[in-house]
């Protein structure tokens, strides 16, 4: 017999060893933790945005090239009118990096409603109906597949003009591919179930089944894949908008704060820190959330 | 007298890839088949895995188009009638209580389903009509609002008789009814649909692969195989002189659990 | 096997062309490529005649036509601010792109496979929670400010990197780190579910029982099994670093084609945007190709559907 030395024990995954019973409780907790923190501090975030009027100390458009580079609080030389600096062109950081807020939720929220309602058509028409339908959706998110966002936003982007508006259409327009995957599948699995053939039997219309009997058991995996589009769309306006193909000045995106701060890199690097965190944080509260949604409604789907 | 259902050389064929350039092969699931149902009857249909028993549940359903041939409702040949028509007449119960409920919607929901599609009475009736239903069916009124999950597979699949019968169907297509249940819970599920059927007048194509519940509670027995009806006899007489090959080797094959009695073919047990 | 890769191969010309056509057709649209050519003093009668001269006043069809052709070949046109053709533009940035995603994708490889494994030896650990952790963390990081942010660390403060440019492999550090941290998470995370799909299975469990090596277990049958669809999503998400080339080289001044094409599409350089879009999808359609196969390969019933 060979002898299992305790060194080779270790390279024994635990899960063939022994079951963990914290391990468990610790993942339960945690999703609810995940949406506990993800969502209290988008709330904080959202909050700021809609009552960003009262809370900003300044107008964020209100340049004074004398005032221009100030240092943030924990710095010297600063200003206490300014909390949080001064941008190159003297306008108050803080108050720009509230109102910044707006624009990288509004990009978010309608992003993620315009391609959630193209994707979720599409993959739901794709998933129900199946044969020939379904092959030409398929091909159509195949080719949608093959084309790299990016790029393909910044060409439109170019034709069109810059601006929040044409940010939300043509990411819009781009970002539905996860919605169709995902929701023709769970769409496929739930046409398979005998209560559609039971509805079916009964007389109930095509629109019918889809709707009230489809639809309420895939949306949970529309919820999920909506809060992760959004922290996608948030990213990608703001690297638009650094490449300067996004919001356009003097807008306050944070991306375009970013880009505008480049240049005093060297010297200020406050002035892209500060919206980067700002991004950071943001992105993760709606991981965060989209993750904890996620592991307490279909735990399965981890990974 | 006219059948309550009957269907005369119905066909299925699936046409099945065979490779990218070879033409598409027919797989013909149900051949030719011709029965009869008669009000009040219960007609058992056995066969193995795969012969074509669902499918053909399937095409009385409405659920699958049949290639060729035709369905009669009282005479009256299927395609004259409209779904809701249709609907109204032949109801199923499924094998899979798991999967025949709708995990999102309670019980009351599931159940007037039928009401609601076809605008039977007033909604404040339908509430009135699931509460009978359960009644009749043996669900007590408290899981009125329960969600599926919360129920056991003997209750759900009593929601699903519920179902079926709302709309007073004059057919019942029993697709496998107790398989997926515990052995306890069979007998009471088989039970009541029998007391149902007595009580409602109904008529049941109840397709079975179980010959022992077929033989207790059909009065016909028609024996399917890879699609063709090879036997279509009372039920008295298939189980005990059975005409066609297939139909003995059928009943060969069911294991006693006595025994004294040998396995089939096989004259050592205890040796 | 061999049915699946043949329609797939169908499924992929046609894709291409598809791709090929929106590539075209999107990229006109942005305006009348004459009265750019001409200039912005030209009057009607130059931009009419710099029009037939570039045979800009045939049917669009017809110039998709004939601008598909010369791709095949090889020729893209003429670039308008570079001397070089599109073709030539194109050939010389191109490897520093490639080099640049290649070196982002094995980053993340050797940063994410044995991080997964790991993770899957000891699932809900502290070294699985918090390598989750950091890489659910790491996905919420704009690749543009990271790259600052590790550009003004490593780069002024810490000088241990030049900041800029791509003229040595030292150049390509920052900005590959940069692009492939964003891929680690999802490969991590797949090379975590795979190996524990896997060393739960009953044939691995039977190795150890038979006596064999905890080692040659791990190495030889659960990882040769769990790779593969990580091999699959590694092809995918090489596209995206393809993609995401175009961000980081403008922030490291990189000349690769990521750059070029941000610079040609301020500037409205047709023919440029068009070869470039052209190229980056059809990687992008055989990427996914390759992926499609590996993935059926492994599970066969993908190829039945």
């Amino acid at each position: 017999m060979t002898d299992n030395s305790d060194s080779n024990d270790k390279l024994i995954p635990e899960k063939v060893l022994r079951s963990n019973i914290t391990a468990r409780i610790f993942r339960r907790i945690s999703a609810h933790t995940s949406i506990l923190i993800g969502g209290s501090v988008l709330a904080i975030i959202v909050f700021m945005a809609i009552f960003a009027p009262l809370l900003a100390p300044h107008d964020p458009f209100d340049q004074d090239l004398s005032r221009r580079l100030l240092p943030p609080f924990w710095m010297e030389d600063t200003n206490p009118k300014y909390f949080l600096g001064t941008d190159n062109l003297g306008r108050d950081y803080l108050s720009r990096l509230i109102y910044g807020a707006q624009i990288s939720l509004m990009i978010g929220v309608c992003t993620a409603l315009l391609s959630g309602i193209i994707g979720s058509v599409l993959g739901i028409t794709a998933g129900y109906f199946g044969g020939r339908i379904d092959a030409v959706i398929t091909f159509v998110i195949t080719t949608r597949l093959s084309m790299p966002i990016v790029l393909v936003a910044l060409a439109v982007v170019a034709l069109v003009g810059g601006s929040l508006h044409a940010v939300i259409l043509v990411l819009g327009f781009l970002l539905w591919d996860r919605y169709a995957v995902v929701m023709r599948s769970a769409t496929q699995q739930a046409r398979n179930m005998d209560y559609v053939s039971a509805a079916r039997a009964i007389g109930c219309p095509t629109w019918r089944i889809i709707l009230s009997e489809i639809f309420p058991n895939v949306v949970n995996n529309l919820i999920v894949i909506a809060t992760f589009e959004v922290a996608h769309a948030i990213l990608l306006e703001a690297s638009l908008s650094f490449l300067g193909l996004g919001v356009q000045p003097p807008d306050p995106s944070w991306g375009l704060m970013i880009a505008e701060g480049k240049e005093f890199l060297l010297f200020d690097p406050w002035v892209i820190t500060i919206p980067g965190i700002a991004l950071s944080i943001l992105v993760l509260a709606v991981n965060m959330l989209g993750d904890g949604i996620r592991d307490v409604s279909a735990p399965e789907n981890r990974n | 007298m006219t059948p309550i259902l009957e269907t005369k050389d119905l066909e299925c064929s699936f046409w099945i890839s065979t490779g990218l350039f070879s033409a598409k092969k027919a797989l013909v699931a149900v051949n030719g088949v011709s029965v009869q149902l008669f009000k009040g009857q219960v007609l058992g249909l056995v066969g193995e895995s795969g012969c074509g028993k669902s499918t053909l549940a399937k095409m009385l359903l409405g659920l699958q188009k049949p290639t060729k041939g035709s369905i009669f409702f009282d005479g009256r040949p299927l395609e004259e009638m409209s779904q809701f028509d249709r609907a109204a007449r032949v109801q199923p119960i499924f094998q899979d209580p798991y999967s025949s409920l709708n995990p999102r919607k309670t019980v009351v929901d599931i159940i007037t389903l039928p009401l609601r599609v076809h605008k039977i009475g007033k909604s404040r009736d339908w509430l009135l009509k699931a509460q009978q239903m359960m009644d009749l069916c043996g669900l007590s009124r408290r899981y009125l609002n329960s969600y599926p999950n919360q129920l056991s597979g003997g209750q759900r699949q009593r929601v699903a008789i519920a179902r079926a019968l709302v709309m007073k169907p004059e057919v019942v297509i029993c697709d496998e009814p107790t398989s997926a249940l515990d052995v306890s819970v069979q007998s009471q599920i088989l039970n009541l649909l029998m007391d149902l059927k007595n009580e409602l007048g109904l008529t049941y194509l109840l397709i079975s692969h179980n010959l022992a519940v077929v033989e207790h509670l059909a009065d016909c027995v028609a024996v399917m195989y890879f699609g063709d009806i090879v036997e279509n006899e009372n039920t008295d007489r298939l189980f005990s002189q059975p005409k066609h090959e297939y139909t003995r080797s059928l009943l060969n094959s069911v294991l006693i659990p006595d025994p004294s009695r040998f396995l089939p073919n096989k004259q050592k047990a205890y040796e | 096997m061999l049915n699946f890769t043949i329609r797939r191969i169908i499924l992929v010309v046609f894709v291409a062309l598809t791709v090929s056509v929106i590539a075209f057709f999107l990229v006109r649209m942005s305006g009348d490529l004459a009265t750019a050519l001409a200039g912005e003093d030209a009057n009607a009668q130059e931009i009419a005649d710099i029009r037939k001269i570039y045979g800009l006043d045939r049917p669009l069809v017809v110039q998709y036509g004939d601008w598909l052709f010369g791709a095949l070949r090889g020729d893209f046109g003429a670039s308008l601010y570079f001397p070089e053709t599109v073709g030539e533009l194109v050939a010389m940035r191109l490897p520093t792109t490639l080099l640049l995603a290649f070196s982002g994708l094995l980053i993340s490889l050797v940063i994410g496979i044995p991080f997964g494994v790991i993770s899957a030896l000891k699932p809900d650990s502290w070294i699985d929670r918090v390598s989750m952790s950091i890489a659910v963390a790491g996905q919420a990081i704009p690749t543009f400010w990271m790259g600052l942010m590790l550009m003004v660390l490593f780069g002024l403060i810490l000088r241990w990197t030049p900041i800029s440019g791509d003229d040595t492999w030292q150049h390509f550090i920052l900005p590959s780190f940069t692009l492939g941290y964003y891929s680690t998470p999802p490969i991590m995370r797949l090379t975590r579910s795979g190996m524990l799909e896997v060393l739960s299975a009953d044939y691995i469990r039977t190795a150890y029982a038979k006596g064999l090596q905890p080692w040659r277990v791990l190495f030889k049958h659960a990882l040769r099994n769990a790779v593969i669809p990580v091999v699959a999503l590694a092809s995918v998400q090489f596209g995206h670093m393809l993609s995401g080339a175009i961000v980081i080289e403008s922030v490291f001044a990189m000349q690769g084609i990521g750059y070029l094409a941000w610079e040609s599409i301020l500037r409205n350089d047709i023919a440029v945007i068009q070869a470039i879009l052209l190229i980056v999808c059809l990687f992008y359609v055989g990427l996914t190709f390759i992926a499609d196969l590996l993935n059926a390969w492994l599970d066969p019933r993908i190829r039945v559907s």
